[in-house]
């Protein structure tokens, strides 16, 4: 069965087999997890935005959002690397204990700062999976799939790309986009996916058909469009028509929205990386309303998070630019009016291992922090704080699953039955 | 031809057909005995043409690789350095010192020395690779704390995969215990980062002699006092490893050996046939590399020779092409060996291949991740770039499409359907769904106005041949041509 029969085959069967009832009633199983389609479409259409931003190579998360109840502990496990307690900014809802907070934030987030004293940003401790695995590969597998059971996550769909093929549309090529590339996340069987790269001035860059071979452009578009109406048995060839149909049919309304984009009054992005660059391309296309594209979710991704060496001085470095790029883009969708549409969610594959190494560096670990960011977002820490005195094989323990944060994200942003994309029920947190 | 090289042109399969088949595989496997291209260049050059390595940036080292692609006789060692660039995937992201093009080129060339040689030599050349070295953190790595990256990866990703992880084959002690065998090894690469002169130190035909390592060393240097010299429990064996001995006990030692053959096995068959082969299919691969103590060689002879399934019919297009190979496989399919490629790995950027930049030690995922829309129009907009007519700097001359045009036999009364099938039958060389065909046609036929009229060689030819370009340019677009 191809892509797009497979997807109608869920949509119409639900649909047929039990039409005027808002209750899931049918079972189809794809790319191994089974998924139930809602009756009714009710999520669909009202504008609301997710954004991914995933901070690939493992965060070391113990110098993002520091202990400082357990300062001590810290920073004998860290002589090398410690950020000094005095350069620790005040993290906006911590807890305390005895009159002094006991979390802190990395000084790294200055410009930052407002937003999370604005309440506008939640931070998720502890977070992680059952028996966590050391391996990038294997963990952000697990991130992308929220599937952690090791087959299934080598092999298995996207979150968001299960959610899209069942609430998402059928027809907007646009409906999910990838910056840069695209990640497993948005990939499922029926979703619709677009990859678009930024330029310096986070302009779509390549995106549209060059035409300048000869034949004239009409003539040459007419005729790439054209495709072979057989299942072709040869892998993704499928793939391939959908892609190029997407991108051709698509191209018109990227130029036009990021063309009618002005940066909202007193808004600045800083330039000179590609994350800059990259969320300025999802501002400009999150917030054109000529043409308005009707994109639900967006990923990118901020690499170089693997610090195993020379930590202390990479690391401010990224989360420096995390902060800054997140800083212009959350004012500049709240200058355009749509703070309260967006939310942010980011994420890493893992902590890092709470002793540093001699390379100035920290090895690979468990336990990390998520953030939620956005107008909607009921700021402040969620999930206990990280115990430093009570580790495994010299690692922190977790103890809220990663997929209660997409659990309230489908529930309460996206729309839709976490339970049908997630295959679990896991409790929320209120961060929504 | 077209899976185990760079592609084949109609005319130079039926010389290989010709010749029979096991000549062809020998040809192609024992390439050293095919005399180079003296136009291969042998080593980098600046935009100037200096060949000072102390020069030398990154943008040099893919112009001079992609020629070498371009041009070479011997394709498979070229495919295999790019399936080992792969494999030990290592970015200029971060070995971005002055030194790091320097380095990249010379590990590029340590996956040329070894390209089908000796997987045991391959690990052991990389355990001092001076680009790996830093790539991988081992040159901060001491006695009293032991950088884990090289070692995780090694067992990860270069010799036996997550696979051999979740079935307890290795364990999070043995990683542990194995960065200790690393332990100072990245110690002397300092001296490489001085300059140095490419007679002493590169290229690195000879891995030992660029970087020294414990416990080698006698002269109670750094290098020395930061190696671990006490005894390390891998796989349940205790012994004083140091970094080779590591590698040959994954090689020797079962069932870890086992497992890194059936590894390898698997992904060298993927890359040449089709996706998750028959586990009989990787059992009989990974047996030659046992039998044959993992020599890459007379593997891929076998593969190419006595494993059916590599004939299949599910083997042909199976594979989505790697950019680089769409990108040097149409250049010699269309007879373009002048073009340039100083820039050209801006292209493959856009493709989602930037060599020299793969996106993390993992390599390139490849399969869908090869398809996004953004990267459709990457590999169409390369395409259309090289068909474009210019007067002055012409990528595909006009020459070459009459050259193409004899090649083909096609006349100035050919017809348009005869000219769309010869160029399918050269580039795609699979038949196109009849509706694709007559679009194709179609496109030949209509005037500027988009009206169906004629179409003839002769009147295309006095105006720069626009329709066969516009023509070639479509079909190296199409998803039909996309993989091998």
């Amino acid at each position: 069965m191809s892509k797009q029969s497979r997807r109608e085959f869920i949509k119409t069967g639900a649909r047929a087999a039990g039409a005027g009832l808002a209750l899931p009633v049918i079972n189809r199983t794809a790319m191994g997890t089974t998924i139930v389609k809602e009756l009714i479409d009710t999520t669909v259409g009202d504008g609301k935005v997710f954004v991914i931003v995933e901070l690939a190579g493992g965060n070391d998360m113990l110098n993002t959002v520091i202990p400082l109840r357990q300062y001590s502990t810290y920073a004998s496990f860290r002589t090398r690397i410690a950020i000094p307690q005095g350069n620790v900014l005040p993290l906006y809802g911590a807890s305390t204990f005895n009159g002094q907070p006991t979390m802190g934030l990395a000084p790294s987030f200055q410009s930052l700062k407002p937003v999370f004293d604005a309440g506008k940003v939640a931070v998720i401790q502890s977070a992680h999976y059952p028996n966590p695995n050391l391996s990038h590969d294997f963990s952000r597998r697990i991130y992308y799939t929220a599937i952690p059971t090791s087959n299934i996550a080598l092999q298995g769909t996207g979150w968001i790309g299960r959610h899209s093929a069942l609430y998402g549309s059928d027809t907007n090529s646009l409906d999910t986009i990838g910056i840069g590339g695209v990640s497993k996340t948005l990939y499922a069987s029926g979703a619709k996916v677009s990859g678009i790269s930024a330029n310096n001035d986070g302009n779509p860059t390549g995106y549209s058909l060059s035409t300048a071979s000869g034949g004239g452009t009409t003539n040459q578009t007419t005729a790439a469009l054209v495709m072979d109406p057989a299942d072709s048995p040869i892998p993704y060839q499928q793939l391939w028509e959908t892609s190029v149909t997407d991108a051709i049919t698509g191209s018109t309304q990227v130029a036009a929205a990021a063309g009618s984009y002005v940066t909202a009054p007193g808004v600045t992005y800083p330039t000179g990386n590609s994350f800059f660059n990259g969320l300025k391309l999802i501002a400009k296309l999150a917030c054109s309303s000529s043409p308005t594209l009707g994109t639900r979710v967006y990923y990118i991704s901020q690499g170089g998070y693997d610090t195993h060496a020379t930590e202390n001085t990479d690391q401010p470095v990224l989360l420096a630019r995390l902060s800054d790029g997140l800083k212009a883009f959350y004012d500049d969708l709240a200058g355009h009016g749509i703070g309260d549409k967006v939310v942010v969610l980011i994420w890493s594959e893992f902590g890092r291992r709470v002793a540093d190494n001699a390379s100035n560096g920290t090895d690979h670990g468990t336990a990390t922090d998520m953030f939620v960011l956005g107008g909607a977002v009921k700021g402040g820490v969620y999930g206990p704080d990280p115990d430093l005195l009570n580790l495994t094989s010299g690692n922190l323990r977790w103890s809220v699953d990663f997929r209660s944060v997409y659990s309230e994200i489908i529930s309460k942003w996206l729309g839709g039955d976490p339970q049908q994309v997630l295959g679990g029920s896991f409790p929320q947190l209120g961060f929504l | 031809m077209r899976r185990a090289a760079f592609g084949a042109r109609p005319d130079e399969i039926a010389q290989k057909v010709n010749q029979g088949l096991e000549a062809t595989v020998d040809e192609l496997v024992n390439y050293e005995q095919t005399p180079e291209d003296p136009a291969v260049p042998a080593a980098p050059q600046t935009a100037q043409g200096s060949s000072d390595i102390a020069l030398i940036t990154i943008d040099d080292v893919a112009s001079w690789w992609l020629s070498r692609m371009l041009l070479t006789k011997r394709p498979l060692q070229e495919r295999m350095v790019l399936f080992w660039h792969d494999h030990y995937a290592t970015s200029y992201e971060k070995v971005n010192d002055p030194n790091g093009a320097k380095h990249l080129y010379w590990q590029n060339q340590l996956e040329r020395q070894h390209a089908t040689g000796n997987f045991r030599a391959l690990n052991k050349g990389m355990n001092r690779d001076a680009a790996m070295l830093r790539w991988l953190d081992t040159i901060t790595s001491t006695k009293a704390s032991p950088n884990e990256n090289y070692a995780r990866e090694l067992f990860e990703i270069f010799m036996l995969g997550l696979t051999a992880y979740e079935n307890g084959v290795y364990t999070e002690a043995d990683v542990q215990q194995s960065a200790r065998a690393f332990t100072g090894w990245g110690w002397n690469l300092l001296r490489l980062d001085q300059p140095v002169s490419p007679a002493v130190n590169g290229p690195a035909t000879d891995p030992t002699t660029v970087v020294p390592i414990p416990p080698d060393v006698n002269d109670n240097g750094t290098a020395a006092r930061q190696h671990d010299y006490t005894d390390k429990t891998v796989f349940g064996v205790v012994q004083n490893f140091n970094g080779d001995q590591i590698i040959d006990l994954v090689l020797d030692h079962e069932p870890q050996r086992t497992y890194s053959a059936r590894m390898l096995a698997e992904k060298l068959f993927e890359h040449f046939a089709y996706e998750n082969p028959e586990d009989y299919i990787v059992d009989h691969i990974a047996a030659v590399l046992l039998r044959t103590n993992f020599n890459i060689k007379q593997t891929l002879r076998d593969l190419f020779l006595n494993v059916k399934e590599f004939y299949s019919d599910r083997a042909i297009h199976s594979i989505v092409k790697w950019p680089a190979y769409y990108m040097i496989s149409s250049l010699r399919l269309l007879g373009l060996k002048n073009v340039n490629p100083r820039g050209a790995n801006n292209s493959l950027r856009s493709m989602g291949q930037w060599l020299f930049w793969p996106p993390d030690v993992f390599g390139w995922p490849g399969r869908e991740d090869w398809i996004t829309t953004s990267q459709t129009f990457a590999r169409a907009n390369w395409a259309d770039g090289v068909c474009t007519f210019r007067a002055a700097n012409a990528q595909m001359p006009n020459d070459s499409i009459e050259a193409l045009r004899v090649l083909g036999g096609l006349t100035d009364t050919s017809t348009p359907e005869q000219v769309v099938d010869y160029f399918t039958s050269l580039l795609v060389q699979r038949q196109l769904s009849s509706n694709v065909r007559q679009a194709l046609v179609d496109f030949l036929k209509k005037n500027t106005q988009g009206v169906i009229g004629t179409f003839s060689i002769t009147s295309d030819k006095t105006s720069n041949y626009p329709k066969i370009r516009g023509l070639i340019h479509l079909l190296l677009s199409r998803p039909e041509y996309q993989n091998y």
